[in-house]
């Protein structure tokens, strides 16, 4: 049976210290663009911690809500895809094909999350830096599309194990960079199609919720509300 | 050779390249090299030793893996360690000059600046283990590697080629596959 790959994320564990967008940054080679480029809203992030501030200061809080790609079941920006370059894949996921991207930006214009950034120029990374570069994806040139994947090359890794050992793939083999990097282990991933995956058991919390549910894109990714006051 | 006309209940299939289509492309072939002697292999590439594959696979009968020894661990099949020739070049044909070449490097500490011959794109993951655990003969991306001298690419690897053989074994063609 073929997985179905989610995430959970505790915002009541989320501290807001952004280790998983470092931790993404330096697994999937995303090019820092500098100052200036983010002023113009081309910061390349595939993952990104929103901060939204409840109620008045004094009382002020800062809420953390970190935003990856939402792997939606029934995802807007695949429908927009002139080239087939972003679809649905086995597993379920929401796949971005480099190599048959034509930079239409039609799918970050479309995605209600805004998780998908462009490839405005061609990064170069300096050196020493291009030793830091991950051989196990592409570094995407220019005017190429680019997004969250829950780690790909991460599930491919550990599915080539398990098949070189003859087995499935076990809970927790599957680690994506940031969920292996949160301090506070706010974040979760797993197999959904298993009943007794971790992940399974988390989402059945009653504290669950997904970021614009209304829409209906059926995110893979899940929230475990904030409870006000408890323990801060 | 002489073209046979096949059999009139014999049904040819395009894709089987026995019987007489191959006698059409043995004749071709020949007569190619036969013209542009050179045109069988792509251009080769200049390397430091003129190591040569024929000697050590055809004559010497050494299984790939014995130099290319992470193929079925890895995605790369790797280059083989200037140890690894010594363990045998220590003691076997030390008077050829390109066996001396490789002492010299050995004395020295350094490794064989061999120039990458097969190379695919950035935007290609090919792990080589998951082929060989497929049981996938090394030929069969490398035609004619075991009678070339130094390594050769005869193949021109198009996504095609690698999509005849994933369709044929059903196994997944999926973009994400190899693509991310």
């Amino acid at each position: 049976m073929s997985p179905k790959w989610a995430m959970a994320i505790d915002l009541d564990r989320c501290t807001g210290c952004g280790a998983c967008v470092v931790a993404c940054v330096a697994e999937n080679n995303i090019p820092v663009v500098g100052e200036a480029e983010v002023e113009k809203g081309r910061l390349m992030q595939w993952l990104r911690v929103a901060r939204y501030w409840d109620g008045e200061y004094p009382e002020a809080q800062a809420i953390y809500l970190p935003v990856p790609c939402m792997q939606c079941e029934r995802a807007p920006c695949e429908t927009v895809c002139p080239v087939y370059a972003t679809y649905h894949n086995e597993d379920g996921l929401n796949a971005m094909v480099y190599n048959r991207c034509v930079g239409t930006r039609y799918c970050a214009n479309n995605c209600p999350y805004s998780v998908r950034v462009f490839n405005w120029y061609d990064h170069k990374w300096e050196k020493p830096l291009d030793e830091q570069l991950s051989p196990d994806l592409t570094t995407r040139s220019r005017g190429v599309m680019e997004k969250c994947t829950f780690c790909i090359q991460r599930i491919r890794r550990a599915k080539e194990t398990a098949a070189g050992e003859m087995r499935e793939i076990r809970d927790g083999e599957v680690v994506p960079a940031c969920v292996q990097t949160c301090p506070p282990g706010a974040l979760l991933f797993g197999d959904l199609s298993d009943p007794h995956s971790g992940i399974t058991r988390k989402l059945k919390d009653p504290r669950r919720f997904r970021l614009m549910e209304h829409l209906g894109t059926e995110p893979r990714v899940a929230y475990l509300k904030r409870q006000k006051g408890a323990g801060r | 050779m002489t073209r046979k006309r096949p059999p009139a209940a014999r049904r040819i299939d395009p894709l089987d390249a026995s019987g007489y289509l191959r006698d059409v492309a043995i004749t071709c072939l020949a007569l190619t090299l036969l013209l542009f002697p050179g045109a069988a292999f792509a251009e080769t590439v200049p390397q430091p030793i003129a190591y040569s594959h024929k000697i050590h696979v055809t004559d010497y009968k050494l299984n790939c893996r014995f130099c290319h020894s992470s193929a079925n661990k890895s995605q790369y099949a790797n280059i083989p360690s200037v140890e690894k020739c010594m363990m045998c070049h220590r003691s076997i044909a030390t008077d050829r000059p390109e066996v001396k070449k490789i002492a010299r490097y050995w004395n020295g500490k350094k490794p064989i600046p061999w120039n990458k011959v097969i190379d695919v794109p950035n935007f290609v993951y090919f792990p080589h283990k998951k082929m060989v655990s497929a049981g996938i003969p090394c030929l069969t991306c490398h035609p004619g590697m075991d009678q070339a001298g130094t390594a050769v690419q005869n193949l021109e690897f198009g996504m095609g080629f690698c999509m005849d053989c994933h369709r044929k074994k059903k196994v997944s063609i999926d973009c994400w596959t190899c693509h991310y």
